[in-house]
């Protein structure tokens, strides 16, 4: 009694698991299930941009900018017509991925929620230079590569927060946060995420390494509490645990939106100088795409039609600057961005991380 | 999974997890010529095929080992000056407290309810198993808001509570193994222990804990791997150890080879410790001749028996009450506030995926773990080297096994030997070549223990009774073995289900399982929109942990 | 007493017996194990029932009975692993029966030797001399494995010594304290017949040099009747007569302790009707000279035939005959006659 129902258990299990493998994903939102091996794109004519509704095909995206992209790649669908299959991951790793997939890779476009990764990409060799009209009328040159092969979607400030309650005299530069009135009361970002990154990379390229380095040292010195997450250091901010830091602005809209007394402020960093630092969330099509014509069309929608709807999903800033933002960030009101940095982030990421390991930023 | 307390062992010893009958050094002798499915298989069918399977499935890790070849001296220099002492320091610190912690926790906790008996003592005993069914990385964000508020934001980002995580998460290994190994003895040696002068504690730390001390290790060397290994509940302390210092590197500044050497010295980590081990056993065994008593249960009562109870359901409330109770509120808010994604629709669909990846991953790992077994056994050094290949995956974090393994299928891909347009690289076959890359370890070594405890005069008696090898195999020894090769296949499916960084980077379209969506949420430190898949992650880990436990049960009683 | 080397565990026997006429102190051997009125019970059956016997320093008992009956309980309820319901054990006077196992002095043998695996010999051995300085220690050690022979093995592991010499190690482990009392559960059972006789002897002589007294426990009548001093037998938890071997053997007090000793006939007693006569197969005898009685199976012995005869009156009895070259076996179905040996008085038991 004690024998036949491990193996009846082993059997059943066999059965159950091949039946379970043998049933694709049905009701699947990112479409086009696979059992085995990828199939290869479901498209043998490529689409152009102004395909009729319904019969556009398909295109495959690598987007590490995975909040809110789904509705937005829905609203796309609807208006033209081409089905998007996506993957999510982190930035980096999806750039390994396409840089290892070479010419077999199914990515038509590779989005990031930085700059830098999107150049280590150009780099790389991975990304197809475009002509667009559209796109360069749009998008601002800042805002996209020399090389028309990457192009910004929507602008993400990392600015100073500070506590309304608490904070008299906020600093108003990014080396003013290394002060020691802020002893103990600084809340930063891990160098492990690349929005660190690429603030030290336009501090380089603002000031230059040694200067930069010289800056970092200090925030160090102060003892910030490292948290790796935006919402916590705007959380810590209000609860008291740091009277300033180093956030993006969007989390601030999430926040506001839930609690409009959030007792927390955005200053304006460097509006005397070179401006705000910002970052971007950009879109690039794959040097082997299968579908180029379907990964421009998608590119060019979300620089236009769609820009509005990308941008607010999370409280960005729209790269389209005749574009306006949504009403919470609008309030948070007008600043002037470091634009020209952005197409050199990628560029200085390396030293940056240097300059972080060197001043021994956790 | 059984012990197989033998000299010969390879790669991580086989480790014992449901007790078995100790076998004298006869039948140890006699199991290499009468074990079917252990026997020397001769033919080079056996070798070419167990060969293909150990290099197919070292090959990832391989590849990115081949760049030690070519050490890039700057980044290591640059290295030492800065992060690696305090890599280095930081990966020692957790990797001893959380040993420590879980040896202490799970050795303890198994001989309360081994060794004595008080009311709810037999729930408890597997209650105390189901830590197994949450993974770190959840426990870790759970622990990190709850207690944000009374520790305040600083604190809360420590290395100890990291370790108080991870220990609560892993301490089931040595509970399981401690467990076993407390049933297996028998009361003998105590009795003799006491004899000598030996009042019950003594003889509780002279005698029957240095026994225990193979099982022991083999639950702390699981331990050790899934520390070593760990990069999620890491990053949310703010903790950096090699691990997580791997990725920094390789996605900070680009360097795959500086990379690649620090997933070496993980390695070598891993390896030493196991030596280390070897060495310190000697040449002491650790099974007892023949008798079959088993430990004389001690009956509490009053307030001895309430202290028992408080603190094994103490340590079941705070490891897994609370967390599954704060996952629910969060859950139920997650409810109320959300009126756009439908939550059963997206349940569905990622449980499916999960079930699926973990059930075909689970299989794969059982059929190639027996193939393995069955070629492997009593080859010797070759043999040895063979199995450490197979299970080297084991010792290598998620990622780097994730990046090998694109490597290795890209290469396959650009060989373009498959027909036009079929990739591996996104695929599922491709996903599941890295989990069973990585977690092929776990089949094999409990696969293997099983086998061997088989009893061979059984197999002997089945074949003069006419029962042909492969009759014998599959009527005899695999229903023998069952219940234990049940129990490593269940512990693969729990690794494969909790999985998240090789699921991330390789996943195909249409293969959202339930960590993606946990990682989508707490990337984005929404904690509360984490909530329903972790408790479905949870959820299924509690079934599987149940099977587990019913294996366990049930190996104990089919040999005889 | 420790002059001439002993071979065969007769010889071992009979010097036991015989007290050394030189030994001037040898008037009243000191009692070293008193047990009195022990009862132990098991879900409410008891197990051992109001058992009472002593032992002197140097002497052995053999306890022996048929399963079940009680003598490994009572072993353990005397170590103290076991508590008792009843009763008092006085050990090396001092009375124990509160005690728990590790305060009173004694040492175990278990059938499987019970050697520690994970510790060398000579670690075994010392492990209950925790109190003793480390030359005293391995002074020790070294003593006891020139007593059991064995003077190369300290530093090798159980698991690499023969069944033998891991229960003399295990024995050694046991004396190295120096216990007033030793108790014995059924050590030599798990060896090969052929190493048993060596390792009886070797055990005898430890126990002899070291003045210990001894209980051990047994389920083989022949080495009972063999080691013991003094033979104790017990059924059903009640220990119904412990005497010297001899007398257990030819004058028992029942017709169980009769039967399990050896082979046993009742004859009826012509004179008293409610007397039956036990007679072993020796003591009786057998002539083919075509009477009443049939033989219905034989057996050989070496030493002797064995006739099962069907008498008259329809009871079986057992009949040796010695056998021999030159002797002629009956067959099975002889006609005979069974008579009784008179050269020696029997014993009577109530019928």
């Amino acid at each position: 009694m004690k024998r036949k129902p491990s193996r009846y258990l082993l059997g059943s299990l066999l059965v159950g698991a091949l039946v379970l493998s043998a049933c694709g994903s049905d009701d699947d939102t990112d479409g086009g299930g696979s059992d085995s091996a990828s199939s290869p794109a479901d498209t043998t004519e490529p689409a152009t941009a102004s395909d009729e509704t319904g019969d556009g095909g398909t295109i495959t995206v690598y987007t590490g900018r995975h909040y809110g992209i789904e509705p937005v790649f829905e609203q796309f669908t609807a208006d033209t017509g081409i089905e998007v299959r996506f993957t999510t991951g982190n930035d980096p790793e999806l750039r390994e991925r396409l840089i290892t997939e070479g010419a077999n890779t199914p990515a038509d476009v590779i989005m990031t929620a930085d700059a830098a990764n999107i150049e280590l990409s150009a780099d790389a060799g991975v990304l197809a230079s475009v002509d667009s009209d559209i796109l360069t009328e749009t998008i601002p040159e800042d805002l996209r590569s020399d090389a028309n092969d990457w192009f910004s979607l929507s602008q993400r400030a990392r600015v100073i927060i500070a506590s309304t309650e608490r904070a008299e005299n906020p600093p108003t530069t990014y080396a003013d946060v290394g002060a020691p009135e802020w002893q103990g009361k600084l809340c930063l970002r891990p160098s492990t995420h690349p929005y660190t990154q690429s603030l030290v990379a336009s501090l380089i390229l603002a000031e230059g390494q040694e200067r930069a380095t010289e800056i970092v040292q200090s925030w160090v010195d102060n003892d910030p509490l490292y948290i790796d997450s935006d919402t916590d250091i705007y959380t810590a901010v209000a609860d008291g645990e740091c009277d300033v830091a180093i956030a993006n602005t969007y989390y601030l809209g999430r926040l506001l939106t839930e609690n409009p007394d959030f007792p927390v402020e955005i200053v304006w960093p460097e509006q005397d100088g070179r401006g705000a630092h910002v970052n971007v969330s950009t879109a690039a099509v794959t040097a082997n795409a299968p579908n180029p014509q379907g990964a421009l069309a998608l590119i060019e929608w979300l620089a236009t039609d769609g820009q509005q709807q990308f941008a607010d999903a999370n409280f960005e800033y729209p790269a389209d600057l005749n574009v306006q933002p949504n009403e919470i960030v609008a309030g948070f009101g007008e600043f002037t961005a470091d634009l020209d940095a952005v197409r050199q982030l990628g560029a200085n990421q390396p030293t940056a991380v240097e300059v972080l390991s060197a001043t021994s930023y956790q | 999974m059984q012990t197989a307390i033998t000299d010969a062992d390879d790669g991580l010893d086989a480790r014992g997890l449901d007790g078995h009958k100790a076998r004298s050094d006869d039948d140890a002798a006699r199991s290499s010529t009468v074990s079917v499915i252990g026997q020397r298989v001769r033919s080079w069918t056996a070798t070419a095929v167990v060969s293909a399977i150990a290099v197919a499935v070292s090959v990832p890790v391989l590849v990115i080992v081949w760049s030690i070849v070519q050490p890039s001296t700057e980044v290591w220099q640059e290295l030492w000056a800065t992060r690696l002492p305090g890599m280095i320091r930081e990966t020692a610190t957790l990797l001893i407290t959380v040993l420590a912690g879980t040896l202490l926790l799970g050795t303890a906790l198994a001989w309360l309810v081994t060794a004595y008996q008080f009311p709810g003592r037999r729930v408890l005993g597997w209650l105390l198993v189901t830590p197994l069914a949450i993974p770190g990385y959840v426990l870790g964000f759970v622990w990190l808001d709850t207690l944000q508020e009374p520790l305040g934001a600083r604190s809360v980002r420590s290395i100890w509570l990291c370790a108080l995580v991870l220990t609560i998460t892993l301490y089931p290994y040595v509970y399981l193994f401690a467990r076993a190994a407390f049933r297996e003895q028998s009361q003998q040696s105590i009795d003799v222990a006491r004899s000598l002068g030996c009042s019950r504690t003594k003889a509780f730390w002279r005698v029957v804990l240095p026994m225990a001390r193979p099982s022991l290790a083999g639950g702390v060397a699981l331990v050790g791997m899934e520390v070593l290994t760990d990069v999620g509940t890491v990053r949310l302390f703010n903790v950096s150890t090699i691990a997580d210092g791997v990725l920094r590197v390789w996605f900070g500044t680009g360097n795959r080879n500086a990379a690649a050497e620090l997933a070496v010295l993980l390695i070598g980590v891993a390896i030493v410790l196991i030596a280390a081990e070897r060495l310190a056993r000697g040449r002491a065994r650790f099974t007892q001749s023949g008798s079959r008593a088993g430990l004389h249960v001690e009956r509490l009562r009053g307030a001895r028996a309430a202290t028992a109870s408080a603190i094994g359901w103490g340590v079941f409330m705070f490891a897994v009450a609370l967390p599954i109770y704060r996952l629910i509120a969060w859950a139920l808010e997650a409810r109320r506030t959300d009126e756009t994604s439908t939550v059963a629709g997206d349940l569905g669909f990622h449980l499916m995926s999960s079930l699926r990846v973990a059930a075909v991953a689970t299989l794969v790992c059982l059929g190639l773990g027996l193939l393995l077994v069955a070629g492997l056994n009593r080859r010797g050094a070759s043999g040895s080297l063979l199995a450490r290949l197979a299970t080297l995956g084991y010792s290598v974090p998620g990622p780097v096994v994730a990046i090998g393994v694109l490597i290795a299928l890209a290469a396959v891909d650009r060989l373009g030997w498959l027909p036009d347009g079929w990739l591996l690289v996104g695929s599922f076959v491709g996903l599941i070549y890295a989990l069973v890359v990585r977690f092929l370890a776990v089949a094999y070594q409990g696969i293997e223990s099983s086998i061997a405890k088989v009893s061979p005069s059984v197999v002997a008696s089945a074949r003069t009774l006419g029962a042909g090898r492969f009759r014998v195999a599959t009527r005899i020894e695999l229903p023998l073995a069952g219940a234990g090769i049940i129990a490593a296949s269940v512990l693969v499916a729990i690794d494969t289900l909790k999985e998240l960084p090789i699921t991330l980077i390789l996943r195909p379209f249409g293969t959202e399982t339930l960590p993606i969506w946990v990682w989508q949420a707490t990337s984005e430190s929404l904690w509360v929109q984490a909530a329903v898949p972790s408790l479905a992650i949870v959820a299924v880990g509690m079934v599987l942990v149940a099977a587990l436990l019913w294996a366990l049960e049930h190996g104990a009683e089919t040999v005889s | 007493m420790n002059g001439a080397t002993q071979t065969g565990f007769l010889a071992a026997k009979v010097t036991a017996s015989v007290p050394d006429p030189m030994d001037v102190t040898l008037t009243q051997p000191r009692v070293a194990l008193s047990v009195s009125g022990v009862t132990r019970s098991i879900a409410g059956r008891d197990v051992v029932n109001q058992v009472s016997f002593d032992v002197a320093d140097g002497e052995l008992v053999v306890i022996v009975g048929p399963s079940g009956c009680g003598k490994s309980t009572l072993l353990r309820a005397i170590a103290g692993l076991d508590p008792i319901a009843a009763g008092r054990i006085v050990l090396d006077g001092k009375d124990v029966t509160a005690m728990p196992v590790e305060k009173r002095r004694l040492g175990l043998l278990f059938q499987d030797h019970g050697l520690f695996p994970h510790r060398r010999v000579d670690q075994n051995i010392a492990f209950g001399l925790a109190h003793l300085g480390r030359a005293a220690r391995s002074h020790r050690v070294c003593e006891l494995l020139e007593l059991m022979r064995l003077p190369g093995v300290a530093k090798r592991y159980p698991h690499e010594l023969s069944g033998g010499e891991q229960q003399r190690i295990a024995l050694a482990r046991a004396l190295a304290p120096n216990p007033a009392v030793v108790l014995l559960d059924e050590p030599f059972a798990s060896l090969d017949p052929s190493l048993r006789d060596d390792l009886r002897t070797d055990v005898i002589e430890a126990l002899r040099l070291r003045n210990a007294a001894a209980v051990l426990v047994s389920h083989d009548r022949e080495e009972a009747l063999a080691l013991g001093d003094r033979v104790a037998v017990m059924s059903k938890g009640q220990m119904l007569q412990i005497d010297r071997p001899e007398e257990v053997f030819e004058r028992p007090s029942d017709r169980f302790v009769a039967t399990f000793l050896g082979e046993a006939s009742f004859l009826p007693d012509p004179d008293c009707p409610d007397v039956a006569v036990m007679a072993r197969p020796h003591d009786l005898t057998l002539v083919a000279d075509g009477g009443h009685d049939v033989v219905t199976a034989r057996r050989y012995l070496g030493a002797a035939w064995r006739y099962t005869v069907r008498r008259f009156d329809g009871s079986d009895v057992d009949v040796d005959l010695a056998g021999g070259p030159g002797t002629t076996p009956l067959q099975i179905g002889d006609p005979c006659t069974v008579g009784v040996d008179t050269r020696h008085p029997l014993h009577r038991l109530p019928a």
